[in-house]
């Protein structure tokens, strides 16, 4: 009986499914009648077999340059100082090709060209091909822009492959066919049907484009005579997709997968990389044979993906490592755009053993920073790197063996397509590595699609409630359960109603509070200890954080035995080594009492320190001060910091 | 003509499935040019065709194909048939037209009657599990017409042909049953043909071992599932013999199987890794296989979601427990191991061609399903609409869909719709016999003869119509079911 009860219910649970998936698939069926739609979107045919050709058929600008249809052709005479564009109706830019049939007659100097031009941006962003005619040196070549956005910089085509044109040509008809295509970046040139160059180019899928033809003289008084046959853009399918891919490799292939994978390696001149994989191991090895300056060995370059929110790992151990580093990180367009942008974490050989290393751009100068580090993940050569990235917020984190080596915000811009990479690079001479990777995890977030953000990122340090403007804290009693203890160690200090900072196994003590709007102005009192209780390279002072609590200002005194005794401004984020940007010299006396005042408006930081003595007033100008970087984001939290094993701080005042 | 009549619905699955061609591809060109290697050349490899074809291996310096060799050697004898009928008329064999239609002779041969057999099979199944000749007909029509069973008939790939080993198999064991003989020779066969199912398709293993677990266990005593279990073997060791034979022959070693020699860095960066490729079983393959747009296998054929129904109405029903189980087990193994394996979407294909050999046994509860009541039966009709249109319509257009990104390629919508929305059919272009791309590569006999794309598919459709007029008018009259009583029980 009961038997036959549970047969019962699962053949009515079967049917509710199965009546469940009937709704799905009919809805699915439904839905995707929008890509049928879509597909029957019909391609571009710019026809000149009529007088009224330009019904169909643009006329941009016509200057100089007369026209008459011929038969099927549209034949273009006058001079080299004319100029020609016509372009056809707008199509949403996928995998395309766009083709011209021409005939030059003589050998004036103009250019021809077929193309794609932006319809959905204000400036005129086009990339054509086509023939730069010319009595001496004629040639097919490509035109215009190899992004297809802005910003303009570096806009146009810097190397060009030379590809002659006979003069012998002159009396056929050729095709010259142009074909986009937004997943690989890429633009390919053909002429009569044989592909003749190729250039990387960042047009991105989905942009709104219209064909154009080109015909623009170089020189005056030139004779031009030309015959344009028809123009044809038409889409091409192409089963790729820069959506985001997961990745999760293992290497137990015998090859790589070169869907996936694409192997750089160097020249076997100045150095030399070879790599093998097999049984859940990939090997990586390289060395300099004739390097003079670091270089790469060998890397591999995984799918075009659009950025997004990602979490990336890779799993490694370094068996040799020396003079050389391991790198793990993401790029976009690796190799010839002006805008290459990166961001890398790995190991490379210190002065006695590895150490871990961040790498890219960053601070929104375009320029390319590495940053090695030296601390607790010194010494580790095996482990896991690991790369969180919020789109969200730009914020890139890496961490090695789970242990943030640096968080940054990058100069990467979402969606850029990007690809994430690993390899190794020799320094010098004697460089060579050999290092073991057993996993290559890419774990994407489609941001667009769910507006998630930063999913595996670390959430930034959380700061406590706003402090009031004008707030004063003397310490008469333990308020330190009001601040945030970033790192190191602090404890009241009752009968000195002070704060005891350090120690701390990371060096720096740091405690904040408050989110503060700048202009602010904050004052602590420092005590700059006995000679023989100083450390060699003690700091105590005040500190001020941006949001993300990751980019930190310093107002600090050195006072330790090793050090000149200076007021100094440092710029530190963690992972990367301090950045010193302005110091005055201060006269300190043991056991005795300093403020320090700092202040962060909203292009610059001050600071300055004077005795806190009864008498001594307050000097009225600055004695330090450096301009924000443009990364700064204000709101974050200010107190006090401290290099040393016992620090004593207190009197904290924001203003 | 009476013959013709009672045996119309089988007539016509041949006639619709012989009237397309779908052209080349790699895989239906590896396996031909095996088997035109072993007629012309009594060689094993394909090494003078190996520039026509991506799926190939090799081994010491000569080309293979890299498919399981059952196919291309059943191939060998219609093939010399063939060859020997050209050289008996004169006829060039390098002219197009006899090229044509041997390799088409070849599909119909191999895959086409392998199609029909494995509907007279299914029918066949249906009435020995209690199914009224009425709902027997209507599934075996919407196994045929409805399923990946039609495409996948009109290729030279191995699926359509382990699909028929398979459900004779099953057939033949509910028939000894139900006649309660158990012949030596009926266990032999059925080792045969199991043997032949696996030299087809090796992934068709579990499978096999599922019907041949479910075999042993109707034995009345030990001794007899002994004895029986002696006797398949024996018929499969021939089988296995010629296979072994041939790896012997082609890489020295009787156990080396095809794809261990894979030339292609993108399938050897995969069939290297697990067992030939297949890994762990993954849930978002899984969706993808049964419900993606992509290769979805309920998207593409919208009858087989009421195998769920259908499933748990034959284990309320308390009939036929076992067989219950052996369909579920196919079914669940094959979606299993296809989830598991790297190429889960077939590469070039319509749906999931790898589930290919497991329809039968999906469209067999469908046949429990129907017997809950009129308004069942109706839901099958119901699902029935849509599944034998998508499937006319991949087949009359392009079989080898090509593989893309799966979350948003759609092939029936992407491809096929929008090509019968310009009056375009057979878009293969593919042609075993020509690198470059050829336009006549894929056909169907109207538009070979000169009919225009839609007209063309009027052809079969008037055929049925024809054939079931009085059935298709009574049935929209009474709306109790179609009637396709021209089949019944032999």
């Amino acid at each position: 009986m009961t038997t036959n009860v549970v047969r019962v219910a699962i053949a009515r649970g079967f049917a509710i499914a199965s009546g469940a998936l009937a709704i799905y698939v009919a809805y699915a069926h439904v839905a995707s009648c929008k890509t049928t739609r879509a597909h029957l979107e019909e391609p571009v045919s710019m026809r000149f077999d009529s007088a009224d050709w330009q019904r169909s058929v643009q006329v941009l600008v016509q200057n100089g340059l007369t026209t008459t249809v011929e038969g099927d052709r549209l034949r273009v005479r006058g001079t080299t100082d004319g100029v020609l564009e016509l372009a056809g109706p707008s199509r949403r830019l996928r995998e395309a090709t766009v083709r011209l049939r021409l005939r030059a007659h003589d050998a004036s100097p103009y250019d021809l060209a077929v193309g794609i031009e932006r319809v959905d941006v204000d400036e005129s962003f086009r990339v054509t091909w086509g023939l730069r005619n010319d009595p001496e040196r004629p040639a097919w070549r490509f035109f215009g822009d190899v992004r297809g956005s802005p910003p303009a910089a570096a806009q146009h085509f810097e190397r060009q492959r030379f590809v002659r044109f006979d003069d012998t040509d002159r009396a056929r008809d050729h095709e010259v066919e142009l074909r986009i295509s937004p997943e690989l970046h890429a633009v390919l040139g053909s002429v009569d049907g044989v592909a003749v160059s190729s250039e990387l180019a960042g047009w991105d899928d989905g942009v709104m484009v219209r064909p154009v033809v080109a015909l623009r003289g170089r020189a005056s008084g030139r004779p031009l005579d030309v015959e344009v046959f028809g123009v044809e853009y038409e889409p091409v399918d192409l089963a790729l997709g820069t959506r985001p891919q997961r990745i999760d490799e293992h290497f137990k292939s015998a090859i790589l997968d070169p869907r996936t994978w694409r192997v750089l390696r160097a020249d076997d001149f100045a150095v030399s990389g070879k790599w093998s994989v097999g049984g859940g191991l990939l090997r990586l090895q390289g060395h300099a044979l004739r390097a003079t300056r670091e270089d790469q060995a060998i890397a591999f370059v995984g799918p075009t993906v659009d950025l997004g929110s990602f979490h990336a790992t890779v799993a490694f151990k370094a068996n040799r490592l020396h003079r050389a580093r391991f790198f793990f990180g993401l790029s976009n367009l690796l190799v010839g755009l002006a805008d290459w942008r990166a961001f890398d974490v790995g190991l490379v050989d210190g002065l006695t053993q590895t150490e871990p290393y961040a790498a890219g751009h960053w601070e929104g100068d375009g320029q390319f920073v590495v940053s090695p580090f030296s601390g607790a993940l010194s010494g580790v050569t095996e482990g896991e790197l690991a790369i969180d990235y919020d789109a969200a917020s730009g914020i890139g984190r890496a961490s090695l063996n789970g242990q943030l080596v640096t968080a940054q915000h990058l100069d990467l811009q979402p969606p850029e397509p990007v690809q994430i990479h690993f390899g190794g690079r020799v320094a010098t001479e004697e460089g060579a590595f050999d290092v073991n990777v057993s996993s290559v995890k890419f774990e994407p977030i489609d941001w667009r699609a769910t507006g998630e953000i930063a999913r595996h990122a670390a959430p930034p340090p959380p700061l406590p409630d706003a402090a009031p403007r004008g707030f004063t804290d003397d310490f008469a009693t333990d308020s330190t359960p009001a601040y945030h203890l970033l790192q190191g160690a602090a404890a009241w200090e009752s009968a000195s109603h002070s704060l005891r900072l350090g120690p701390s196994a990371v060096g720096y003590s740091e405690i904040v509070r408050g989110r503060f709007e700048e202009p602010v102005t904050v004052t602590g009192s420092i005590h700059v200890p006995a000679q023989a209780a100083r450390g060699d390279y003690d700091s105590a002072g005040l500190m001020a954080t941006d949001r993300t609590g990751d980019v930190r200002w310093f107002g600090v005194i050195w006072y330790g035995t090793k050090l000149a005794t200076e007021l100094h401004l440092t710029r530190h984020v963690p992972g990367r080594a301090d950045q010193f940007l302005a110091k005055a010299p201060i006269k300190l006396e043991p056991g005795k009492n300093y403020w320090v005042k700092m202040r962060v408006d909203r292009n610059n930081v001050y600071a300055r320190a004077w005795p806190n003595e009864p008498n001594v007033l307050e000097p009225e100008e600055w004695m330090a001060s450096a301009p924000l970087d443009a990364a700064w984001s204000a709101s974050g939290g200010v107190g006090f910091v401290a290099n040393a094993p016992a620090a004593l701080v207190g009197s904290l005042k924001v203003e | 003509m009476a013959w013709l009549r009672r045996h119309r619905l089988f007539v016509l699955i041949a006639f619709t499935y012989a009237y397309f061609f779908q052209g080349g591809d790699p895989n239906q060109a590896s396996r031909y040019f095996l088997t035109r290697a072993i007629v012309e050349r009594h060689a094993p490899d394909i090494t003078p065709d190996h520039p026509n074809t991506l799926d190939k291996g090799e081994f010491r310096g000569k080309f293979y194909s890299d498919k399981a060799p059952g196919l291309s050697l059943l191939a060998t004898v219609p093939y010399a048939a063939f060859r020997l009928a050209e050289k008996a008329t004169g006829v060039d064999e390098r002219a197009r037209g006899p090229s044509l239609v041997r390799i088409h002779g070849l599909v119909f041969v191999l895959s086409g009657l392998a199609g029909v057999a494995a509907a007279w099979f299914l029918r066949r199944s249906l009435l020995l599990l209690g199914s009224p000749e009425r709902d027997a007909g209507i599934l075996t029509a919407g196994y045929a017409l409805g399923t990946l069973a039609f495409p996948f008939s009109t290729v030279l790939f191995g699926h359509q042909t382990a699909a028929a080993l398979l459900v004779a198999t099953f057939a033949l064991c509910l028939e000894r049953r139900a006649t309660r003989r158990s012949p030596a020779a009926h266990a032999a066969l059925l080792g045969a043909l199991w043997a032949t199912s696996l030299v087809v398709e090796y992934p068709t293993a579990l499978s096999v071992a599922v019907l041949g677990v479910w075999f042993l266990s109707r034995a009345p005593s030990v001794r007899d599932a002994a004895r029986g279990f002696a006797w398949a073997v024996a018929g499969a060791a021939p089988v296995l013999v010629v296979h072994s034979a041939f790896l012997y022959w082609a890489f020295g070693s009787p156990f080396d199987l095809p794809y261990n020699h894979v030339v292609e860095p993108i399938f050897r960066a995969h069939t290297t890794s697990g067992f030939l490729g297949i890994g762990r079983p993954r849930a978002e393959v899984l969706w993808e296989l049964l419900l993606g747009r992509y290769r979805g296998l309920f998207f593409h054929c919208p009858l087989l979601v009421l195998s769920v129904a259908g499933f748990g109405a034959w284990l309320r029903r308390r009939e036929h427990d076992a067989e219950l189980v052996v369909c579920a087990a196919i079914a669940v193994l094959a979606v299993a191991m296809s989830s598991a394996y790297y190429a889960w979407d077939g590469g070039f294909s319509t749906g999931p061609r790898h589930l290919v050999p497991s329809l039968p046994f999906l469209v067999v509860p469908i046949a429990f399903w129907m017997r809950e009541g009129r308004w069942a039966a109706r839901s099958v009709i119901v699902a029935m609409v849509p599944s034998v249109l998508v499937m006319t319509a991949c087949t009359a257009v392009l079989v080898q869909s090509p593989e893309g990104d799966p979350r948003y390629m759609n092939g029936v919508y992407g491809i096929v719709l929008p090509a019968l929305a310009r009056h375009e059919v057979a878009l293969n272009v593919l042609d075993v016999f020509h690198v470059t791309w050829q336009a006549d590569a894929s056909y169907n006999l109207g538009t070979f003869v000169g009919l225009g794309a839609w007209t063309s598919l009027l052809v079969p459709a008037m055929a049925w119509l024809v054939a079931y007029r009085r059935a298709i008018v009574d049935g929209l009259r009474n709306l109790r079911g179609l009637r396709l009583s021209g089949a019944r029980t032999a």
